[in-house]
């Protein structure tokens, strides 16, 4: 399993939290294995509630519509570094 | 009485549906359900697998114009969908891209779904009113899905019911922007049956996240109507972006709070309709959830009760419904909705049975016992739906080997969280569980 940055962590506890991931610790979270499509199982429903936790916590709005949301939704890490290009300012 | 029901009621100029930032006319689509439904494999049936909202409405008009019944799965899981076709015998599939390695005759929709500029007039086929249109699938308590029949008459007709309702005091066009598929009955009342008959667009584009769906009222003309569930409506809320003013929410699929309406009659503008119904007979009631809690029937159902059992009848219908939900009747023939029959859940719209996901599980290699139950069954509504949970007993398999192979099989919304690996399931002495035992034992993260 790769390694996590301190930046996933704090990301992969906020989906644990919004998603009640309760038998999943943020830790077990593997950054590069896919969130949706097997991997977590989590479904379109989820995406959306992970959308407005992003929101709310980082002022980043997705869209379904632009083409790299696809990509930027695929993992964990895709969605950090999305995260801190569109902040600037989060640290890694 | 009618033979013959014409497949849209609009003028050829008339708007039907917002693609991207393009308007389509009722001419251009017309011309392209024409050209489809000359194009489709000769079959009974055709699967409408097609994503996309607008590629779906011309898929749909093409297979009705053609004498074909569209099937419209409940699950888009690649593994769910070669299962279900498996069952089904003299069909071909109709897809927009995406879609699972199947054993069928298949067209790609995409080359008619193109609008060209200029389209000559196409005259507006007309369809046997007894012609069968939709097949939709419901969950069952004995855990298989049971077909249900939608004949070109009970959509029609069930239209014009639902506009009486849905529509009131709203003139000139409407635009609608929806956040269900139209797939399930819902979103093929809203999204794809009322524009052909009423003076209402639907925007087609990506509605997923509440950025989407702030693009897609922006780029609605006219009145707009927002077609939604709790879960939805609960996102858009705490999104807290700025979103234009909307005439109407409609909104299904699970009890709407009064606190919750509020906010979001304030928020996004207009009233709200909220609406009951169920897959075998569509939506059959409303109210205002901001001023009651009181569900009042369509006028055009004839209501039979006995004791608590509740039976829906309608010129409409092809035979009576047995509603499978906890009604309460008030003096004035009103009434409250108490509860879910308690196999049946629904999640994002997806209605499940209890049982049938426990078969799932039985079924994989290694499960010796299991029950998928609804922890909290209670805390459904408000957008805060219930997942499930699940205990197993497989003595010789790793636990994440059985949660993958599940969820080949069913929808991601009815994953169970947890799905804990357990010794035994607390039965009593009939075989029988408690929720109360299942609770602790789901609760208990060394159980």
């Amino acid at each position: 399993m790769a390694e996590m940055t301190d930046f996933e962590m704090r990301l992969a506890t906020l989906i644990c939290e919004v998603l009640n991931l309760e038998d999943m610790a943020p830790a077990d979270i593997d950054p590069e294995q896919p969130l949706f499509d097997g991997g977590l199982g989590l479904d379109s429903i989820d995406a959306l509630e992970i959308a407005v936790a992003v929101a709310q916590d980082y002022d980043v709005h997705l869209k379904a519509e632009d083409e790299q949301t696809r990509e930027i939704f695929a993992t964990l890490r895709n969605l950090a570094n999305h995260i801190r290009q569109e902040t600037d300012a989060a640290p890694a | 009485m009618n033979d013959s029901l014409p497949l849209l009621t609009r003028h050829p100029d008339d708007i039907l549906a917002i693609v991207g930032d393009r308007p389509i006319t009722c001419r251009q689509f017309l011309a392209a359900a024409t050209a489809l439904a000359e194009a489709l494999p000769d079959a009974p049936l055709a699967v409408n697998l097609c994503e996309d909202r607008y590629a779906f409405l011309v898929a749909f008009a093409a297979a009705v114009i053609r004498g074909q019944a569209n099937v419209l799965l409940p699950s888009r899981q690649p593994a769910a969908i070669v299962e279900a076709l498996a069952r089904i015998d003299g069909h071909h599939v109709m897809h927009d891209g995406a879609m699972p390695e199947l054993d069928a005759d298949r067209i790609d929709v995409r080359p008619f779904t193109n609008p060209s500029a200029a389209v000559a007039d196409v005259a507006v086929p007309s369809i046997p009113a007894g012609q069968l249109s939709a097949i939709v699938f419901t969950s069952g308590s004995t855990g298989e899905s049971t077909q249900i029949r939608k004949f070109w008459r009970t959509l029609v007709q069930g239209t014009a019911i639902n506009r009486r309702y849905t529509l009131q005091g709203i003139d000139g066009p409407a635009g609608i922007v929806a956040t269900v598929p139209p797939w399930h009955m819902y979103g093929l009342e809203y999204t794809v049956l009322l524009p052909l008959f009423e003076n209402v667009h639907t925007y087609t584009g990506n509605t997923l996240f509440p950025g989407d769906i702030r693009n897609a009222l922006e780029r609605t003309p006219g009145q707009r109507i927002f077609v939604t569930t709790p879960v939805h409506l609960r996102a858009v809320l705490r999104a807290g972006l700025a979103f234009p003013p909307v005439r109407r929410i409609l909104c299904a699929t699970a009890p709407l709070t009064r606190e919750l309406a509020t906010d979001a009659a304030r928020t996004l503008g207009g009233d709200i309709c909220e609406l009951y119904g169920c897959t075998e007979a569509g939506c059959l009631a409303y109210r205002n959830p901001v001023t009651t809690n009181d569900w009042t029937f369509f006028a055009e159902l004839r209501v039979n009760r006995a004791g608590r059992r509740v039976s829906i009848d309608a010129a409409h219908l092809p035979e009576p419904v047995m509603l499978t939900d906890d009604l309460v009747f008030t003096a004035d023939g009103c009434f409250e909705l108490r509860g879910r029959g308690a196999d049946l859940v629904k999640i994002g719209g997806k209605r499940g049975s209890l049982a049938e996901l426990t078969n799932r599980l039985l079924q994989i290699d290694g499960v010796e016992d299991a029950v998928v139950f609804s922890p909290n069954p209670d805390a459904a509504g408000d957008g805060n739906e219930a997942r499930l949970s699940a205990l197993v007993v497989c003595p010789g398999r790793d636990i994440d080997a059985v949660r993958d192979e599940l969820a080949q099989v069913i929808d991601p919304v009815f994953m169970p969280r947890p799905l804990r690996r357990v010794d035994a399931l607390p039965r009593n002495q009939t075989g029988k569980m408690r929720r109360l035992d299942l609770q602790q034992l789901g609760d208990d993260p060394t159980g």
